[in-house]
């Protein structure tokens, strides 16, 4: 027979174990929002009719037309490293395809700074929306880029296109054959065979806010970066550092993105303190035909990973 | 005695009677939810919250952390937004929906959507949630609960890539090509096969697959549609003329990308890549054995020539797969940080390595048929290193000729396996 003071114990006990299952009772493992029924259904109203007329019309009315001028501006400026600049390295090859990929290492490119000048190369800068477009540029859109190889590296190491612009992918390798991946999401997906002098041409069919990676599946430590556009407002670093843009529309407000491949930023976004915001762009808007320097820019080691 | 117990039995007399009352309506789960792309898996989309983190003991200006505060804001209400239009547009995983222009069967759908249920004339309903979903996961992530324990994982349909297509590089499966994975699974990895189910079944688990990938898809799109604007919350306190003229915008935006998505399925058929008909070697040397001999041979020399096919690159020499030497990854593990950095505790399933496969095994994932093995090679494997070759090896028969090569493999004895010829690893 259980004493008193056992059956206290143990009712005390399932007491407490009774409420511990509550406790783990009803929890939601997401912090997702849940869908607003009432929004959920004005949408779906809107998927079922067919008449796409009037849709178009009030969407039309949602969008404000942007204020802009009608003369052009430019953006120059040049990326600096401040303070002394990680040593270059080297990327092992494990000898393979010896002696065209060099065999004691590829030149590592993700952070390319000038040991005389510490310009930083590579540093993408793009316009992020505009109203319109000069006519000179038109031109250099339809043109083929291309996106070439030589002694197991990528010729060029950040690439910016605009979309529907014809990207010659090539090897010009004499003895070493390539593949060329590139998987931009929610676009078309490429992976061609490329033998020594061989070439694919490929064209992106909608614009990215972020480079996609093109790789060698052969060569691992071949990487580089193609961005389409949907504008040609868009320019890298020299090996100075120095970057320009001409012929940006002004009068209009401009949000200018800044990308590297090595920013610390989300998704390569560089963030410059006093000149861009969190997510790495700068809000602009350029007076009647200005030239805005923005002069040196000095990047200290933290902006980058 | 019983005063001194009175506080005692007071607290469990009110335990016994709050617990009762609150296990009452517990045990009954919620209705299952279609999980966000971004939540709590990429971190490109968890970075605000992260940074966040991060920004209070750093040494940032004010200034960011406003620029934060404000993308964070902006942040929920694009979660919110991305919800409800989804939720408009494709419904939940209870009740899928699909806009007419999308050209999903809504009856398949609901055969295959919801919890598992069979009736007493032998229809069976959630056949998702039945055979899939430990796996593939309730919103097709590929991160079901069985996933971790697998290699390779689940296939995550929200990129809308799949390896194993009988169509063009960078073009979606058929619906035959989901049919013959669904019915004949993938040899040597966890997807079984099927080929027991009703072809009705079969139709809606099809069906129920490409309505995931376009969902996932739109849900993508439809973020970086949103991305970088100043976004406007639906005011649920408005008066019905101003709510309705904004949801006619968001849905306008909502069918464009889902349209588009879909569109792409529809576009598959036409790019099924046919094999060549022209030079069709034996594939058995039963067939003919010194043309099959032959056949063999040239394949051979393809297959090790670096000016051409260059498969020994990955494959290997001697094609068990150790060509390499260097760590791959398919695209799907591709986008995460390496599983010794920290950020990867945002993904819920670890960087997970590829293999260039062992080609001496005779399993082969995609199919064992000689047309399998001739897409494999004319298109290469989607998302995967794999590259397509059909650009290169263009004279009729080439292809055949590895393929033959390739499935001549596993019946070469292993001395045989060693290099007969000059390798072309060493070629300048």
């Amino acid at each position: 027979m259980m004493t008193n003071a056992r059956r206290d114990w143990a009712l005390t006990a399932g007491a407490v174990l009774c409420m511990a299952l509550v406790v783990g009772c009803g929890r939601s493992s997401s912090d997702q929002p849940l869908a607003q029924a009432n929004v959920v259904d004005a949408v779906r109203k809107e998927l079922g009719s067919s008449s796409t007329a009037e849709a178009e019309a009030a969407s039309g009315a949602t969008t404000a037309a942007t204020p802009t001028g009608t003369g052009w501006g430019s953006l120059t400026g040049s990326f600096v490293f401040e303070g002394t600049p990680p040593a270059p390295k080297l990327l092992p090859t494990g000898g393979k395809d010896a002696p065209t990929c060099n065999p004691n290492g590829i030149q590592d490119e993700s952070l390319v700074v000038d040991p005389q000048s510490k310009g930083i190369k590579n540093v993408l800068v793009f316009v992020r929306k505009v109203s319109r477009t000069h006519e000179s540029l038109a031109q250099a859109a339809s043109e083929p880029a291309v996106f070439d190889q030589k002694n197991c590296m990528f010729l060029t190491h950040v690439l910016p296109v605009v979309v529907k612009q014809p990207v010659v992918l090539k090897n010009s390798e004499a003895g070493v054959g390539h593949n060329t991946q590139i998987s931009p999401p929610a676009d078309t997906a490429v992976n061609p065979l490329l033998p020594p002098g061989g070439q694919q041409d490929y064209a992106f069919g909608r614009p990215q806010n972020v480079p996609v990676p093109a790789t060698c599946s052969i060569h691992p430590w071949m990487k580089a970066y193609i961005i389409p556009r949907d504008n040609p407002y868009f320019a890298v670093s020299d090996a100075s550092g120095k970057f320009s843009i001409a012929n940006i529309p002004d009068g209009e407000d401009l949000e200018i993105q800044l990308w590297h491949e090595s920013a610390s930023g989300a998704r390569g976004a560089l963030v410059v303190s006093g000149l861009t915001d969190g997510k790495g762009i700068i809000k602009r808007k350029l007076g009647e035909n200005e030239a805005v320097d923005l002069g040196v820019i000095q990047l200290p080691a933290s902006a980058f990973k | 005695m019983s005063n001194l117990h009175a506080p005692r039995n007071l607290f469990r007399a009110l335990a016994f009677l709050a617990c009762g009352a609150a296990l009452v309506g517990c045990g009954q789960s919620d209705a299952a939810r279609f999980r966000l792309n971004m939540d709590g898996r990429d971190p490109t989309f968890a970075s605000y919250e992260v940074q966040a983190d991060e920004a209070k003991t750093s040494e940032e200006s004010k200034q960011f952390r406003e620029d934060r505060k404000v993308a964070i804001a902006n942040e929920k209400v694009r979660q919110q937004l991305v919800v409800d239009l989804l939720t408009a547009g494709f419904g939940t995983p209870d009740e899928p929906f699909a806009p007419s222009d999308l050209g999903l069967d809504i009856a398949r759908l609901r055969r295959a959507a919801g919890p598992v249920a069979s009736y007493q004339s032998g229809q069976q309903h959630g056949l998702y949630r039945k055979h899939c979903a430990h796996c593939h996961g309730i919103s097709g992530d590929g991160a079901g609960p069985t996933a971790l324990f697998l290699n390779p994982y689940p296939r995550d349909y929200r990129p809308g890539v799949f390896k194993f297509t009988s169509t063009g590089p960078g073009m979606k499966p058929t619906r035959a090509d989901l049919e013959r994975t669904i019915r004949e699974g993938l040899a040597g990895t966890a997807m079984p096969s099927f080929a027991t189910l009703p072809q009705f079944e079969v139709d809606a688990l099809i069906e129920y697959v490409i309505y995931l990938s376009i969902r996932g898809e739109t849900e993508t799109l439809l973020n970086a549609a949103f991305e970088g604007e100043e976004l406007e919350p639906i005011d649920l306190k408005a008066d019905a003329a101003k709510q309705q003229e904004q949801a006619t915008a968001l849905a306008e935006r909502l069918k464009s990308e889902a349209a588009d998505r879909a569109s792409l399925w529809t576009a598959a058929v036409d790019t099924i890549v046919v094999p060549n008909q022209e030079a069709i070697p034996p594939f058995l040397p039963a067939e003919g054995t010194a043309e099959w001999q032959a056949s063999v041979e040239r394949g051979r020399v393809l297959f090790r020539d670096s000016k051409t096919a260059n498969c020994i690159k990955c494959h290997g020499l001697t094609a068990l797969g150790d060509g390499g030497g260097e760590e791959l990854f398919d695209d799907w593990n591709k986008a995460k940080p390496a599983n010794t950095k920290p950020e990867i505790a945002l993904w819920e399933l670890p960087k997970q390595e590829l293999r260039p496969r062992n080609l001496r095994l005779g399993i082969y994932r995609g199919g064992r048929r000689p047309a399998d093995l001739y897409r494999r090679i004319h298109v290469g494997i989607k998302g995967t290193p794999m590259p397509a070759a059909g650009n290169v090896l263009t004279q009729p028969g080439q292809i055949w000729d590895i393929v033959n090569y390739v499935l001549s493999l596993p019946y070469e004895a292993s001395g045989e396996a060693k290099p007969t010829q000059p390798s072309v690893a060493q070629a300048p």
